[in-house]
């Protein structure tokens, strides 16, 4: 798309301040469960991934006239960033910091995968300025690592999150997953034990998806092994909570839970309306209203780039209603929830929409409190239906 | 042209897809009354719905000057018909309105069931017929064989037969030559009292009903008084013309003749098929016989899913209804559905064919009920019923007893599929009354059988079940005594009047039972358990359970995740539109039809 075209939809003055997303397109191999856009990282293609990655930031900084934004939250995902080196790392962020307007207090965190993370990188990270990482360890039993296909043992992590905190990194979160066929409580509970011992400050559990375009959706379709059982996540969700909460973690999000203070502020993003600019192929942003995304498709990404034009295939522009029934749909993730004022004036100038809240409040899936609209207990089994009904 | 002599009065008649839609295109072409260039493919049928389901509807009359090999020029008038089995008595009143009818049979299919209950129509109205046989150029034609069949089975002569091909232009003038020599000129009078023949009419929003029309005796002409001698109404005539096949103003219409009458008659019911016009100030003393009034075989209820919408669907059913008097509508309401209608149908094509057209021309979410036949109940109490909708059945021990309609069946196939046919009517209830040879490999077969076995889904087993060859065609026959039974659905207990229907004791069970298995297949899991109970009166006879849905929530949703998710949530909201909320339950429309859709047994 050519860069006009955007520029013309996008008003940058109306962006109090900015997130920005880096989608690392690599793997070194593909989790069973994953189905993110990933590729082996080949020396050539990476090489070509990162001038066309400097070529956007510069893009989107300069000639879109995003680099004035306060950019608040900088967030390394993938694929696995850490198949890169420290150094392309590093590279990657002081581009970004001479694009934009990075605070001093942002966060810039970086998921990494146990496997791939050395003592002298992550000081490399740290100390040019990443603050917060985020460690894939899926599980803490070895049997069950197998089964997730992420070739790792459980040992890796437990050295990751040891390795990290020497390297300086204070704000450690974990990645992990429960309600895979054949799960327990008690072996998640393992699991969870294993993980409040080494201290983490944030941790996301999700429930184990089967999502389309992974290796375990072929499998699933096949019948080669079950279907996820709702049940028991739905029994395991509860008692992540419960657990955690005991443990001095307090659910924020659906998925994620912290110790006080340690939320992450970049992702808090999606679910409040916030801005966020996504750069890499498939990367998605979220700019003034106006939804738009680049393609899974690294030859894509780099030849677009190459001509001076962004690599964006699809651009929606919301309008203001629109706009607003998204931030209550994802805000609703939140534990904080959305403000009842919000939920009040849009049922007023949408009855359809407010009739439709209504039911929800009367299936037992809604709760009003504090000034503040939130899901119910059972409306956090139901977030999806929620959704759907008032999208 | 007032010379009785150089009229021809002609109809083509043929099973579906034997090419009646192309010749007629072709004899339009030859006698100039389109040029080629400007014909579109198959000009006679110009409703959307008709060209894509290859059938005619409505009837059309075009009219057309033809020189003839004797050097004289003939006026020629193509009635066309209507080409299914529901419409047979339009098609046999468009008959009657001709003196000839050419009868097309394909080369490569040979005589089918339509084929034979229209040529029988034909002789009904004593028409001399032409036996055609199209698509003479195709590889797998057999002309010789039809020809036999021709012989053996309608009982006209081989030699008379005339070879054909509508696409590829092949023996057209001969037939129009055939139709000039062989089908009898018009009788009639041009002195006598007006007598003129309706075989069709449809709605101007600008001049009313436009009735199509065949003179008899007498003429019709502007400023006329007309009556229609049905209803004794009276009507001044404003404009007279022939479709050629544009419409095309003329003085008068004569004896003999065929063409359009505009007489400001606002509502179409007022203009029945089969009725006679005459003049009203010197009428005729006899009408024209065989006219009959087109009553409803088949019925459902209509709902719009948003009840909303409610004034739309009869905005919108008055609007077809001004087209097609053979329809009708009466308000109903549902305790499950809210507002609706109940409709009634010539058959259950006609049926499909309002309901695609409600959807597709004003937009409209429909849920259309099961179909079901009128029964007649007696109770008791001495009173007699008739019964249009199923939860409008009385209690069972109120009923002395009750009658359902029933068929007569013909059905045509290769003989290897005799036994399937045999064994699908059998499970229909039905009774044979004759099993005929048509020729070495092909049999007719003719069933009594209950029409309400014959309007869920009987035409679609016949065919799938004859791997798509058998044809049938179908007459109402008479009432008869039934042991019938009223079966009711229950979703979480609660009575879904919307989903009742009336049964066969013997089938009562089994029906039941699919019911339920197929509700449970059609509605999707929610957020409770959904019981779903088949039940005669108090009796449960069939239990199927949809558990609920334990967890609905994504876990993984950050920038990437809600570009996905909305796309998919915003099509699930969608889904939902098309949904009925019956109590706490969701139910898609399909379900309502779920009694169509009960696998083979």
């Amino acid at each position: 798309m050519n860069i006009d075209s955007l520029k013309k939809c996008v008003n940058a003055k109306s962006v109090p301040h900015l997130g920005l997303y880096i989608h690392i397109p690599f793997c070194r191999v593909r989790c069973q469960f994953c189905a993110f856009y990933v590729q082996i990282p080949q020396e050539k293609r990476v090489q070509a991934f990162l001038a066309g990655l400097a070529q956007e930031i510069e893009l989107y900084g300069w000639d879109m006239g995003l680099g004035n934004i306060s950019v608040s939250s900088v967030y390394f995902g993938g694929g696995t960033p850490t198949v890169l080196s420290a150094k392309q790392l590093v590279a990657v962020l002081d581009d970004i910091q001479r694009w934009f307007a990075v605070s001093d207090d942002a966060e810039i965190s970086i998921e990494a995968h146990p496997g791939t993370m050395n003592r002298e990188d992550l000081h490399i990270l740290r100390s040019r300025g990443f603050n917060r990482i985020s460690i894939g360890a899926q599980s803490f039993d070895d049997e069950e690592l197998l089964q997730l296909g992420g070739r790792v043992v459980s040992q890796a992590t437990e050295t990751a999150v040891a390795l990290s905190r020497q390297a300086g990194f204070e704000n450690i979160s974990l990645d992990l997953m429960y309600g895979f066929p054949g799960h327990s409580t008690s072996s998640w509970q393992r699991t969870l034990d294993a993980t409040l011992a080494l201290e983490p400050r944030h941790l996301s559990c999700y429930a184990f998806t089967v999502e389309e375009g992974s290796h375990f959706y072929d499998k699933v379709e096949q019948g080669i092994i079950l279907a996820p059982n709702e049940e028991v996540q739905a029994s395991l969700a509860l008692f992540t909570a419960d657990y955690l909460n005991a443990a001095g973690f307090e659910q924020y999000e659906i998925s994620n839970f912290c110790q006080p203070g340690f939320s992450c502020q970049h992702n808090l993003r999606y679910w409040q309306g916030e801005s966020y600019l996504g750069l890499g192929p498939s990367a998605q942003s979220f700019v003034s209203g106006v939804r738009f995304g680049n393609p899974s498709d690294l030859d894509f990404y780099c030849v677009t780039i190459a001509q001076g034009d962004l690599p964006v295939e699809q651009m929606e522009v919301l309008d203001s209603q629109e706009v607003q029934r998204e931030h209550i749909v994802f805000g609703l993730r939140t534990m904080k929830g959305v403000l009842l004022s919000q939920v009040k004036s849009l049922s007023e100038i949408n009855g359809e929409w407010g009739r439709a809240v209504h039911r929800l409040h009367l299936q037992g899936l809604l709760r009003e409190e504090e000034g503040y609209v939130r899901l119910s207990q059972k409306g956090l089994q139901y977030a999806d239906t929620v959704a759907v009904a008032l999208l | 042209m007032n010379n009785l002599s150089r009229i021809r009065n002609f109809s083509i008649i043929a099973h579906i897809d034997h090419g009646k839609s192309t010749l007629a295109d072709r004899f339009l072409e030859l006698t100039g009354a389109v040029t080629a260039r400007e014909a579109r493919e198959q000009i006679l049928d110009d409703m959307d719905l008709e060209r894509e389901r290859g059938i005619t509807i409505k009837a059309h009359a075009v009219t057309t000057t033809f020189k003839a090999r004797d050097g004289q020029t003939y006026q020629l008038n193509l009635i066309d018909t209507p080409g299914h089995v529901d419409f047979t008595y339009e098609v046999s009143r468009s008959l009657a309105a001709c003196e000839g009818a050419l009868l097309l049979v394909d080369a490569t299919q040979g005589v089918e069931a339509q084929t034979i209950a229209n040529a029988y129509l034909a002789i009904n109205n004593d028409l001399m017929i032409l036996p055609v046989i199209n698509k003479i150029d195709l590889a797998s034609a057999d002309v010789e064989g039809v020809k036999q069949q021709i012989e053996d089975v309608l009982g006209l002569e081989k030699e008379d037969v005339l070879l054909v091909s509508a696409k590829a232009g092949i023996g057209i003038d001969e037939a129009l030559n055939a139709i000039v020599e062989r089908v009898a000129p018009p009788k009639g009078s041009l002195t006598d009292p007006l007598k003129a023949l309706i075989f069709d009419s449809w709605f101007d929003s600008y001049q009313g009903a436009i009735i199509l029309v065949r003179i008899f005796d007498g003429m019709v002409e502007p400023g006329m008084k007309i009556q229609l001698m049905s209803n004794q109404r009276t009507f001044e005539v404003s404009e007279v013309g022939i479709f050629s096949p544009k419409r095309t103003k003329s003085k008068k219409l004569q004896a003999g003749e065929v063409g359009y009458v505009v007489a400001g008659m606002k509502d179409v019911s007022d203009t029945k098929i089969g009725d006679t016009l005459t003049n009203a100030s010197r009428p005729t003393e006899t009408a024209l016989p065989g006219y009959r009034e087109v009553k409803p075989l088949v019925f459902c209820g209509l709902y719009t899913t948003d009840n909303a919408d409610y004034e739309d669907l009869r905005d919108s059913l008055e609007k077809l209804r001004l087209n097609d008097s053979s329809f009708i509508y009466e308000p109903e309401t549902s305790l499950a559905l809210g507002f609706g209608f109940r409709c009634g149908f010539l058959g259950l094509l006609h049926m499909e064919i309002i309901r695609e057209r409600l959807h597709r021309e004003y937009g409209l979410e429909l849920i259309s009920t099961a179909p079901t036949v009128i029964y007649q109940v007696k109770t008791l109490k001495g009173e007699s019923l008739r019964i249009d909708n199923p939860s409008k059945m009385p209690e069972p021990e109120q009923i002395e007893f009750m009658e359902e309609p029933f068929i007569k069946a013909t059905m045509i196939a290769p003989e290897r599929h005799a036994g399937n046919i045999m064994a699908l009517c059998q499970e229909r209830r039905g009774t044979q009354v004759s099993m005929q040879y048509l020729d070495a490999t092909r049999i007719v077969l003719v069933y009594e059988l209950p029409l309400n076995e014959m309007v869920l889904d009987f035409y679609d087993k016949l065919k799938s079940r004859t791997q798509g060859y058998a044809s049938l065609d179908y007459e109402l026959s008479d009432y008869r005594k039934a042991d019938l039974v009223k079966l009711d659905l229950l979703l979480n207990g609660e009575n879904i009047d919307a989903l009742s229907f009336i049964t066969h004791k013997e089938k009562a069970h089994h029906r039941g039972r699919q019911l339920a298995e197929k509700m449970k297949e059609l509605i999707p899991k929610q957020m409770f358990e959904i019981a779903i109970q088949a039940a005669i009166g108090k009796r449960v006879i069939a239990r199927e359970t949809i558990p609920a849905i334990k967890k609905n929530v994504t876990a993984k949703c950050y920038g990437g995740d809600i570009t996905r998710k909305r796309k998919l949530w915003e099509k699930q909201k969608e889904g939902k539109k098309r949904m009925k909320q019956l109590g706490r339950v969701e139910v898609p429309q399909e379900a309502f039809l779920a009694l169509l859709k009960v696998k083979d047994e």
